[in-house]
């Protein structure tokens, strides 16, 4: 299990994750994906680091994979399931850099797909 | 025959002590206010008893304090002179009626919130009581009578304004009942016509009677609840929303706090710290109706209101409590479940306090933006409060503060509430539940009339000067 941040969103991104990691088989996949993602919420940006073991801290890490700028409204939204990772993105509610690291990309978009619908 | 003999005449050996142990625990609460030991405690358990009690003292002269469960957070029943005797009434936890027609309980001052809340979840599921932000091992009588809070005061004010009579020994002796009850059981429905003496009890602090039984305003529970969570930015910004939520009438709660308060309830550890760009406020917005499609509607009407505030701050968010509990985990049904003991973080330390009042609604902004300036210059944890009281004729802050009980921070803890105390009374705010170092500081202030006739009306009420003597500095 990870560290919960003492930041706001950090927070709650680590719960949602927690409840995953309980999944063993998603912690081995995990494991070794070795990257880095920065939300950059209207809030404040959080960047996720996936490397032997995941945490999540407040701000921007250097040389981020890939970097998804969104609004706390769209986490929301994607929450409660009014939208949907791919919808967001083509209708530029999340902008996403580093299109160039697809793999990364794929990861990501399901990881973040099964914590926010839970 | 010694005044401890005399006492146990009265309630019986087992209910009187001036052990070492039980005057030490009733020697202090949470707050910083100074400690003083007691003569000794006793326990009644009668309105009889209550009265022979208060025979005695005027014969004997000690002083009396009321006491119920010590969870006043304002040093309400610490002994203010040597030689005090507590009268802790917690043995008197009758529910004496509930009348569903006029709806309205009775009820002896030892029942606390989850009593109240068991019994008419058991008995009278039609009807409901109000909770404030506190355990609920908290006498429901000392609620009333200190002017508190509770989760429809939004709506219908202070708990105070939910009494509608009761009955008390006099510090002469005498019981007497105020309200309609004056003609006789079954029949507590209100506490006028005629003049209104509830006042002579409430806010009073236990300084002028006992008071033994009280009747308490109950209200239909309607079928469906709802309960949303509005993030925000800034002090005005908020109180300019919560305004105009209040003054819909949409919501029967609106109990806004700073969002290090959240974040303790999501279990962030101290000292919780603000990072730049979280949302200032957190607010949690209870609302009812008789149907689904009402619930609905009003959740609508809320989005309305926020979307409109949107367009100044894009980042305010209203969130439906099940997202809530996606986000946040099932604790979060906890901090809605009230008489809620969710909020025991705030009893990290021994030390727990805070500063409060009630202030003209066109000063809650400033009070609070000024407020959070002065905890800052301090280092304390940001733990702002807020409600609208009564859509909005009465506004409240609070500031509260959670500390070890050290030297360095109690003297630190002291001058910030002073602080905090003083920049409020500059905007004509009044603080409630009121200890005796911030009455000293209305009393510079405000009409010294006021407190004339509340000395007169003391003197008139206990000449011997009996009950709880010192508090409010009168």
């Amino acid at each position: 299990m990870m560290n919960e941040p003492t930041d706001f969103i950090g927070n709650i991104l680590a719960k949602l994750i927690n409840l995953q990691l309980e999944n063993s088989s998603m912690r081995d996949k995990m494991a070794n994906w070795n990257m880095s993602v920065v939300l950059d919420t209207d809030y404040y940006p959080v960047s996720i680091i996936f490397d032997e073991i995941i945490s999540i801290e407040a701000g921007l890490v250097s040389d981020p994979t890939l970097v998804f700028k969104l609004k706390f409204d769209t986490i929301l939204k994607l929450v409660e399931r009014k939208t949907t990772m791919i919808r967001a993105i083509l209708r530029g509610k999340i902008k996403v850099k580093g299109f160039r690291h697809l793999i990364a990309l794929y990861r990501f978009y399901g990881f973040m797909n099964s914590i926010l619908k839970g | 025959m010694d005044i401890k003999q005399r006492f146990e005449n009265i309630v019986g050996t087992k209910y009187v002590s001036d052990g070492l142990g039980e005057r030490y625990i009733y020697s202090f609460d949470m707050t910083e206010n100074p400690p003083r030991k007691p003569l000794l405690i006793v326990m009644p358990s009668t309105v009889e008893e209550d009265k022979k009690i208060i025979e005695l003292a005027n014969e004997t002269l000690p002083p009396l304090v009321p006491f119920v469960t010590g969870q006043n957070v304002g040093g309400l029943t610490i002994p203010q002179v040597e030689g005090a005797v507590i009268v802790d009434l917690k043995r008197m936890d009758k529910i004496l009626e509930v009348d569903e027609e006029a709806m309205y309980m009775v009820i002896e001052p030892g029942v606390t919130f989850g009593h109240v809340k068991r019994h008419l979840d058991k008995h009278h599921p039609t009807l409901r009581y109000t909770y404030p932000l506190a355990p609920p091992y908290t006498s429901v009588l000392a609620n009333a009578l200190v002017q508190g809070l509770c989760d429809l005061s939004t709506t219908h004010g202070s708990m105070t304004d939910f009494i509608n009579g009761l009955e008390a020994v006099l510090p002469t002796g005498e019981v007497v009942r105020v309200g309609t009850s004056i003609m006789g059981d079954g029949n507590w429905f209100a506490r006028y016509p005629l003049p209104d003496l509830v006042g002579l009890f409430s806010g009073w602090q236990g300084m002028t009677g006992i008071v033994t039984k009280i009747a308490l305003k109950l209200w239909p529970k309607k079928k469906f609840e709802g309960f949303a969570a509005l993030f925000t930015f800034g002090e005005h910004a908020t109180t300019h929303l919560i305004k105009k939520i209040a003054r819909s009438g949409i919501s029967e709660d609106l109990d806004s706090q700073s969002l290090s308060i959240i974040k303790m309830l999501l279990k962030v550890p101290y000292p919780v710290k603000h990072f730049d760009g979280e949302p200032d406020y957190g607010t949690v917005i209870g609302y009812t109706a008789n149907s689904e499609i009402e619930l609905n509607e009003k959740f609508r009407q809320l989005q309305e209101l926020v979307d409109t505030a949107k367009e100044d701050d894009p980042r305010i968010v209203l969130i439906p409590w099940p997202t809530v509990v996606k986000l946040m985990g099932d604790q979060a049904n906890e901090w809605i479940d009230f008489p809620s003991d969710a909020f025991k973080v705030l009893a990290e330390h021994d030390g727990l306090t805070w500063v409060g009042t009630y202030i003209h609604p066109k000063h809650w902004g400033t009070a609070l933006d000024g407020g959070r300036k002065i905890v800052e210059k301090y280092g304390f944890e940001l733990m702002a409060f807020m409600k609208p009281l009564n859509i909005l004729h009465i506004a409240e802050f609070k500031f509260i503060f959670r500390f070890p009980k050290d030297e360095e921070t109690i003297d630190r803890v002291r001058k910030c509430c002073e602080e905090l105390l003083d920049f409020a009374l500059s905007l004509g705010a009044l603080p409630y539940k009121t200890p005796i170092w911030s009455a000293k500081k209305v009393q510079k202030l405000a009409d010294p009339a006021f407190f004339e006739l509340a000395r007169k009306i003391k003197k008139l009420l206990d000449p011997n000067n009996i009950m709880n003597p010192g508090r409010l500095d009168l």
